[in-house]
């Protein structure tokens, strides 16, 4: 067990590795030049030379992204280049934000989309099921920002009882966590559904069944356990894919988390908090997968079973 | 697979099954989506769609580009039913050619992802071994990069444009196509046909092309359906943010960011467009899950 | 942990209900967040806002855009290199330190530092020496005359730092200290999401009537409206969204701000690529733009075409002068005949993707489609356009240029051919615009000076190395509690005089 975690845990390694050179590779490829933005409109060529030489722009690419990545092993993701604030410090301040928001995003999508997904398995094929399907499904293809844009319209404009920017009260999470978790919430809805129908087919609830055990009881022990582990992984993949969202709703609810940090510095060119930023995040991801796996594994004996088994 | 029962070997050429009218596989698939009400609403919509983007100057009242400032900003009315945005443009022609560039987008980011992914999975799925490996990492690591942060750098790097933004959503839709026609074709590959064609002889690309790749359709063509759908909502969110569309094309998640300044006035500007993306994404979808049920209704995700 | 933040908050909340509320403390919103409060790192004006409330300068602005002393208290001009500054006394640091003429020297020295790399050491670059022969006397040498120098000693670049702060920080001095000796001091800043200053009581005029300041950032316009509505906000200093200005000027529960600004914004022409180094091409497209149009479509009435490369509220501005280039389809069709052109020509306009440049652009390409010009537009980033457009685009850019209030500012930077490859985007080299620029620059006399600038004005008017098209105004807003504030045309205001009332 404790192997497969750490075969995993090194895996991640090459993953990171792979990253944070694709990164590297296509922030640097772009036109602009952060000593440039920096500087502004006025400045010389001169004045923008020097500004490249202190960077240490000036030197072979390779030869950045060596030191770059020596650093970044020490725990030193550089210096902003707009605030010259290190880039660790400027992440971890606007990271509880984005976790925050992702994790009552997902909070969300597994309270909404799991009982709505048992629901229209219980009732395959009535109404009920209909409903809660096409329910889960237009969740999964209204554009997010739009619905951001339509809640904020309602409660913020409309019927003024929601703030709609910044991070101080429980009031500002309540529109965000929605747009945030819509599309996951729509995807474990599906996802337990078809789970949860696939498991009631089985032989062994039907064995369960007929040996008199309550329904209720079948349900709980024998369904839930295994609905949950395709609900796991795709909660894990979602988690990964989450950034995006979480992009949209940190620039239109004016949230200052992680992923406007990144997005904003992708624009001004600010290659420290880039490269460090998608790495950390890249990282969290990882983790999150990680525990995801041991997750997966604890919940399905068999498969716990093949891990003790193998190597 | 159950499409490898009905499917004549591939020696015979591909046309073989098709031309048998009676248990034709593809026949079979038609009946049982038709049956699927659901699958043909959304099919329809589809339809609907492909007609008004085709026929998009025919449809639409005015040019989506002509400007004129004294009635910017005008309510749905009659002669514009879906008002005029900031420049005293039709919002219901633009609307209408949004159409076009969303199936555009939608078809090009995935005829990409799905090209380039499915040759890397095939090659790696028969292959296998170190380059197998080599593939997946590879995968693994467009995966772990966000496909938000992933899309912004590509544009970033190469320019706004239509097509770089397609490339971008192309790019990170990729890994999904590897890994479904690698899955296939470690399923057939072992297959004793594919023995038969090597021992006569049939070079690797041959026997990937003909023996594989179509047993490999079906699972990719709902892939793509409803791949279609994501790249529509991916292009829209990178246009929302501001990258990939230049001015003054009319394209609904663009229109949605310029929009937005005037929430407070002009919902309406946002107010169609988002209603546009959201109508089509949905027909994608539902579409998508009835073609996926019907080619075979034991068919796990 | 700032994960519990919103319990505490909510907890904090019902606590702070039941206490009477008696700080003075108001919430601007800007449309972003600083970058640092190190004067000598930063080049935008949302952190210049903040800087001004911490820092002074040796003179400074008023609301008129006129000098006026602030801790020097007279200066004087023995010859025309140099410049003598006599300093109050008795002014403190927020520190505790003593403000002397050391501190002058200082602040020039490490602007002009090359290591320090600081955007605004052009302000000051031709300086040769400073040096304090006294505790209250600051000498400046030029290394030749410099006219513009006491405008180029109000910019916020130019605040007057404290050596033992800024070497006591290090590398973090800007982003968790500011040390200055402005009528409010540094708290913290919340990067990303607000900063918080507070009165200085010791300030040398007198303490502020508010107790706290907080300053947030917020991109979405339609966010810090709603912001504004909801009291979250007290007061928004500039950049408040055009289209919604109309209707909160008729509201009474809100004040309103209005201002012409130092910028203009115009469409610049890379004189180096076919045909724009024709002047007849760009008189053309001159005349082929309907600027009114763009006024009415983009700033919503709030903005003035351009009456020549500066804005009327610069120093140096010649009243006298009107509208350049009224449109004119026909004579632009007529021009383009005479070049050799009639039957149009294909370009690029390179534009970023902010709202009012990319429909500026919008506009113009229908404009110039009129009269036979092929204009495709490419957006682009911000960075990407500045460096690319510094190096030589290949077509039309859309940019602005604020320049630092004094009419050398305005024109020089962008005008003058030395700066070829910086800031004249134009690529223009003219040796008649040359040699008046020079000559404003090097004259201390301001009526000769004035005369200079309105000759040069009129002949880049007539050469125009770009289409002119509108100067903006300021819009501001705030709710009826706000009293005293005046929105600077530089739009960096400074919250002095502003009180709060019930």
């Amino acid at each position: 067990m404790l192997r497969y975690f750490t075969k995993r845990l090194i895996f991640l390694i090459p993953v990171l590795l792979g990253v944070s050179i694709v990164i590297f590779a296509i922030v640097h490829l772009a036109p602009g030049d952060p000593a440039e933005v920096m500087l502004g409109p006025s400045a010389t060529q001169e004045d923008i030379g020097k500004l490249r030489e202190q960077l240490g722009l000036t030197k072979p690419l390779y030869v950045q992204y060596w030191i770059f990545l020596t650093n970044a092993l020490k725990g030193d993701l550089g210096r902003s280049i707009k605030s010259n604030a290190p880039v660790l410090e400027e992440i971890l301040e606007r990271f509880p934000a984005t976790l925050t928001l992702a994790s009552l995003g997902m909070l969300f999508a597994i309270t909404v989309g799991l009982p709505l997904g048992v629901l229209a398995a219980l009732k395959q094929n009535t109404w009920v099921d209909a409903l809660c399907s096409f329910f889960a499904l237009v969740g999964f293809s209204i554009p997010n920002f739009w619905v951001g844009l339509m809640l904020m319209l309602l409660l913020s404009i409309t019927i003024p009882i929601l703030p709609s920017s910044g991070f101080d009260s429980w009031k500002n999470l309540i529109m965000p966590t929605i747009v945030l978790g819509i599309q996951t919430m729509a995807v474990i809805a599906r996802m337990t559904r078809s789970s949860m129908l696939e498991v009631i087919r089985q032989d062994y609830v039907r064995t369960a069944r007929a040996k008199g055990i309550s329904d209720r009881l079948v349900l709980t022990r024998h369904i839930l356990t295994n609905v949950m582990i395709p609900v796991v992984t795709i909660a894990g993949i979602y988690f990964g894919h989450s950034l995006g969202g979480v992009v949209i709703t940190e620039t239109i609810f004016s949230i200052p988390g992680l992923g406007r940090l990144i997005v904003d510095a992708i624009r001004a060119q600010d290659y420290p908090v880039v490269q460090g930023g998608v790495l950390f995040f890249a990282l969290c991801v990882g983790i999150v997968n990680l525990l995801v796996d041991l997750l997966y594994a604890v919940l399905d004996p068999r498969i716990k079973a093949q891990y003790r088994s193998a190597k | 697979m159950t499409m490898n029962e009905k499917t004549v070997p591939a020696s015979s050429g591909s046309g073989g099954a098709l031309r048998e009218k009676r248990r034709s596989p593809w026949w079979e698939v038609w009946r049982r989506l038709r049956r699927n009400k659901a699958a043909v609403a959304g099919m329809t919509v589809v339809i609907l769609l492909l007609f008004v983007a085709v026929f998009a100057p025919l449809i639409a009242p005015y040019d989506p580009n002509q400007t004129n400032i004294k009635i910017r900003l005008q309510p749905p009315s009659a002669e514009h039913l879906m008002g005029t945005d900031n420049f005293g443009r039709d919002m219901f022609s633009r609307v209408i050619y949004g159409s076009r560039i969303s199936l555009y987008v939608g078809f090009i980011a995935v005829g990409i992802g799905a090209v380039f992914g499915g040759i890397l999975g095939a090659v790696g799925g028969y292959y296998g071994g170190r380059l197998d490996n080599f593939i997946m990492r590879c995968m693994d690591v467009l995966l772990a990069i966000p496909q938000i942060i992933l899309a912004i750098a590509i544009v970033g790097a190469l320019g706004t444009s239509l097509l770089n933004l397609m490339i971008a959503v192309g790019i990170s839709q990729l890994p999904r196509y590897a890994r479904v026609v690698r899955a296939s074709t470690l399923t057939v590959r072992g297959q004793e046909f594919v023995e038969a064609a090597k021992a006569i002889g049939a070079s690797d690309t041959r026997i990937i092309l003909e023996n594989i790749l179509p047993n490999c359709m079906a699972p990719i063509i709902v892939q793509s359906t409803l791949g279609v759908a994501q790249a529509i909502l991916a292009a829209a969110t990178l246009s929302f943010l501001g990258l990939g569309i230049q001015p003054p094309t009319a394209e609904w998640g663009s229109m949605l960011s310029s929009g937005r300044q005037f929430l407070r006035n002009a919902p309406y500007l946002t107010f169609f467009p988002g209603v546009a993306i959201s109508i089509v994404v949905l027909a994608l979808n539902i579409f998508g899950d009835g073609l996926r049920d019907s080619l075979d209704p034991k068919l796990r995700q | 942990m700032k994960v519990f933040r919103p319990v505490l908050c909510a907890l904090l909340l019902v606590a702070a209900m039941s206490v009477p509320a008696f700080a003075a403390e108001i919430r601007l919103a800007q449309v972003a967040d600083i970058s640092s409060l190190d004067p000598h790192k930063v080049s935008d004006i949302y952190s210049a806002n903040v800087i001004r409330q911490i820092y002074s300068n040796l003179v400074q602005v008023n609301e008129n855009m006129e000098i006026v002393p602030d801790l020097a208290e007279s200066w004087e001009n023995p010859d025309d290199l140099t410049w003598i500054f006599h300093l109050r006394k008795g002014i403190t640091f927020h520190n505790g330190e003593p403000f002397t003429a050391k501190d002058v020297k200082y602040s020039i020295e490490r602007i002009r530092n090359p290591e320090t790399a600081s955007p605004g050491a052009t302000h000051l670059k031709e300086v040769q020496s400073v040096e304090a022969p006294d505790d209250y006397t600051v000498k400046i040498v030029t290394k030749r005359p410099f006219a513009p120098m006491l405008m180029s000693l109000t910019r916020y670049e130019t605040s007057i730092l404290n050596e033992k702060a800024v070497s006591a920080s290090g590398a973090d001095y800007g982003s968790k200290a500011a040390v200055g000796t402005g009528p409010f001091k540094f708290v913290e800043w919340s990067r990303g999401d607000k900063v918080t200053l507070e009165k200085n009581p010791e300030y040398f005029r007198g303490p502020a009537v508010l107790d706290r300041v907080i300053y947030r950032g917020i991109p979405e316009d339609a966010t810090r409206l709603i912001e504004l509505e909801s009291g979250g906000v007290d007061l928004i200093p500039g950049n408040f969204p055009y289209q919604e200005f109309a209707n909160i000027e008729k509201n009474d529960k809100y004040l309103t701000y209005k201002v012409p600004a130092m910028s203009t914004l115009y469409m610049g022409l890379n004189t180096e690529v076919k045909p724009f180094g024709d002047k007849l091409v760009r008189q053309a497209m001159n005349y082929a733009v309907d600027k009114q149009a763009i006024v009415d479509a983009v700033y919503f009435g709030f903005a003035a075409p351009s009456r020549g490369p500066l804005s009327p509220v610069i120093w140096g501005f010649d009243p006298t002068r009107t509208a350049v280039y009224p449109y004119d389809p026909v004579k632009a069709k007529e021009l383009l005949k005479q070049a050799g052109y009639a039957d149009g020509f294909d370009m690029t306009i390179y534009s970023d993707n902010r709202t009012e440049r990319r429909s500026a652009a919008e506009l113009i390409q229908a404009y110039l489609a009129e009269v036979g010009i092929r204009a495709n537009i490419e957006l682009m980033e911000w960075s990407a356009l500045l460096s690319t457009s510094a190096k030589g685009i290949g077509g039309a850019f859309m940019l602005g240029w604020t320049g630092t209030g004094d009419a050398d500012g305005g024109m020089t930077p962008v005008y003058h051919s030395a700066n070829i490859g910086s800031s004249n985007r134009f690529r223009y080299k003219s040796e008649g615009i040359d040699a008046l620029l020079d000559k404003g620059t090097a004259t201390l006399d301001q009526d000769a000076r004035k005369k200079v600038y309105a000759e040069v004005q009129e002949l880049i008017t007539e050469e125009c190395p770009l289409v002119f098209m509108i100067s903006q105004e300021l819009l501001g807003a705030s709710s009826k509690k706000v009293q005293g504030f005046k929105l600077y045309p530089n739009m960096i205001s400074p919250l002095y005089t502003v009180t709060l009332s019930e």
